[in-house]
């Protein structure tokens, strides 16, 4: 059997219910966006007349087929979805088509569509937020990294482009798990991708687990506040520089001990609390963003953690203080 | 439930029945195409859990929607194995993988002259069918969990116990049980079934012999045993005759 004959058999297939959609099933609209992983459109199903997002991948198929790291990351996501968490932007369908002159495959998701990016919507609101909805967006932004980390995924590029927001407030992160190695594969040049948002080990080579997401909440959050990111260098030298000049270099028992640059090749700036850069922080936020912010990974607050803390749970701290009266 | 079960009459009504197919056809190409799996992977050096598995799985799944008549099992069988090694992380070469596949099986692949293009094109078929739902739930964890739930048994007993219901999901995935069973339903049953080969009653006298309703209540001893009688008639219908004894498909 030859493979153009699978093909084929392929390409017959019925399209009952059960069976994944296709290509001629979509309206399409404007593209939505473009990244290192591919072009975003908008569609709308001609089956449930529901508008989507579609997200087009075109991986080279290699002597080894559909590269091992695209094939996990699709199933992982897929897998997740099935889940259902309000804060993660569902991956309704995966299917795939041969470009065959290219000898692409073309992978396309089919993923919910939100009115904008947490980019967009910050660059277009009028004024600042105020402090119950820049904490309604953050806890939910939290909420959604809690149940990643709690699946083991991490996100690695954590940035208000790939966060998405809805009229009605409910926040998505998008793009989880997408993010790594997409250079190699995709028949995409990467474009430049934001370095903001990069944790320090991350920056320095080092060793890295899921509390390099944490860090991109902290600048997140305070970005959220001030529509103004925090770390924003030109390039990936000044990256690391523009930290340490805002909040400090770090102590050198907090330096990574792999990292691939000597602490001595920068200058010693003075540690300094996220109150200092940021004007418009509420004071239990300067915290929540300082413990995010911490140079020591070990010392960075968990998701789960943030989630407990007193900016963000109220209630909690209340119920607290109930608890130390009835000791007496 | 998950679409990925499917009921009892399903079974009895797959797509290669409907083209056709009897009862017994069907289950000795189920058995053929794992047999395959089983047997390459092991060349291989993958093991049981959980590349063979999750393969096995792939391929029963496969022909709950697709008929063999179209899609032949030799081809199917390795591209499940191809694409599980990948989910795995246990990838194996797709020239390594056709090289063992024609010294295990000459009769069966040597006539095989595009086989590392059809095990790609396999792939994407299986991945078209199997909607990139490609992480699967196996039972091994879930037996060694409920492998602890029984201090009253002795460190050696349970150990042999598990041992054996080990094998016994093993040897499962020759059968549909992983098509109509959820993977913690299948550690019960299989458990059950070794402890009744070794003829230990796991619940002291006068309680509830359904150890297991803590986890999935109404799930009666007999529909236990139902599911336990799948493997047991593989293992009879096998006993005299094994799968590919000499190496060839049957027609």
């Amino acid at each position: 059997m030859e493979v153009y004959k699978l093909e084929d058999m392929m390409n017959r297939m019925s399209c009952r219910r059960q069976e994944p959609p296709q290509l001629e099933h979509f309206q399409f609209f404007q593209q939505l966006g473009r990244g290192a992983y591919g072009v975003v459109h908008h569609v709308r199903s001609k089956i449930d007349h529901q508008e989507y997002a579609l997200k087009q991948m075109e991986i080279i198929s290699g002597p080894d087929g559909i590269p091992q790291s695209v094939l996990r990351e699709i199933s992982i996501m897929k897998s997740i979805s099935v889940k259902r968490h309000p804060n993660i932007l569902g991956l309704r369908a995966v299917f795939h088509r041969l470009v065959r002159e290219n000898a692409y495959v073309q992978i396309n998701m089919l993923v919910e569509k939100c009115d904008w990016d947490l980019y967009t919507f910050l660059r277009d609101i009028p004024k600042n937020l105020p402090e119950h909805q820049c904490r309604h967006i953050s806890a939910q932004l939290l909420h959604g990294i809690e149940f990643l980390h709690s699946h083991n995924i991490i996100h690695r590029d954590l940035k208000p482009q790939n966060i998405l927001i809805n009229r009605d407030q409910t926040v998505k992160i998008a793009d989880f798990g997408l993010s790594r190695n997409y250079s190699n594969t995709s028949a995409f040049t990467t474009l430049v991708c934001t370095l903001w948002y990069r944790s320090p080990e991350i920056l320095l080579q080092s060793y890295y687990d899921s509390s390099s997401d944490i860090w991109a909440v902290g600048c997140i959050i305070s970005e959220i506040f001030s529509r103004q990111a925090l770390f924003p260098a030109q390039n990936e030298a000044d990256q690391l520089k523009l930290i340490f000049q805002r909040i400090g270099t770090p102590l050198p028992h907090d330096w990574p001990q792999d990292a691939v640059v000597d602490k001595d090749s920068f200058k010693c700036w003075p540690l300094k609390s996220i109150a200092q850069i940021n004007p418009f922080l509420c004071q239990a936020s300067v915290d929540l963003i300082d413990r995010c912010l911490k140079y020591n990974r070990l010392e960075r607050l968990s998701a789960r953690q943030a989630l407990e803390h007193r900016w963000l749970c109220p209630q909690k701290r209340r119920v607290f203080q109930n608890l130390n009266t009835n000791q007496y | 439930m998950s679409q990925w079960i499917w009921t009892l009459d399903d079974v009895k009504n797959t797509p290669s029945i409907r083209a056709g197919f009897t009862k017994e056809q069907e289950t000795n190409y189920r058995r053929e195409g794992c047999k395959i799996i089983s047997e390459v992977g092991s060349q291989l050096k993958l093991k049981g859990n959980p590349t063979i598995a999750t393969a096995s799985i792939y391929f029963h799944r496969f022909y709950m929607i697709k008929p063999f008549q179209e899609f032949p099992r030799e081809i199917t069988a390795l591209g499940c194995l191809f694409l599980a090694g990948k989910v795995e992380e246990t990838p194996k070469k797709c020239k390594d993988l056709c090289t063992n596949a024609v010294s295990r099986f000459p009769d069966i692949y040597a006539k095989c002259h595009n086989l590392s293009e059809d095990i790609m094109g396999m792939e994407r078929v299986l991945l078209h069918i199997l909607k990139f739902d490609l992480q699967v739930d196996l039972p091994y964890d879930a037996l060694l969990e409920y492998g602890e739930m029984f201090p009253a048994i002795s460190k050696e007993n349970m150990k042999e116990v598990t041992q054996i219901a080990w094998t016994f999901i093993n040897d499962s995935y020759y059968t549909t049980l992983c098509v109509t069973t959820d993977p913690q339903m299948i550690a019960i049953a299989l458990l059950h079934l070794a402890f009744t080969v070794k003829s230990i009653t796991p619940v002291e006298p006068g309680g509830d012999p359904c150890w297991w309703s803590k986890d999935i209540s109404n799930w009666p001893s007999e529909s236990v045993d139902k599911a336990c009688h799948l493997v047991l008639d593989f293992y009879a219908a096998t006993k005299n005759s094994p799968v590919l004894q000499n190496g060839r498909l049957c027609r």
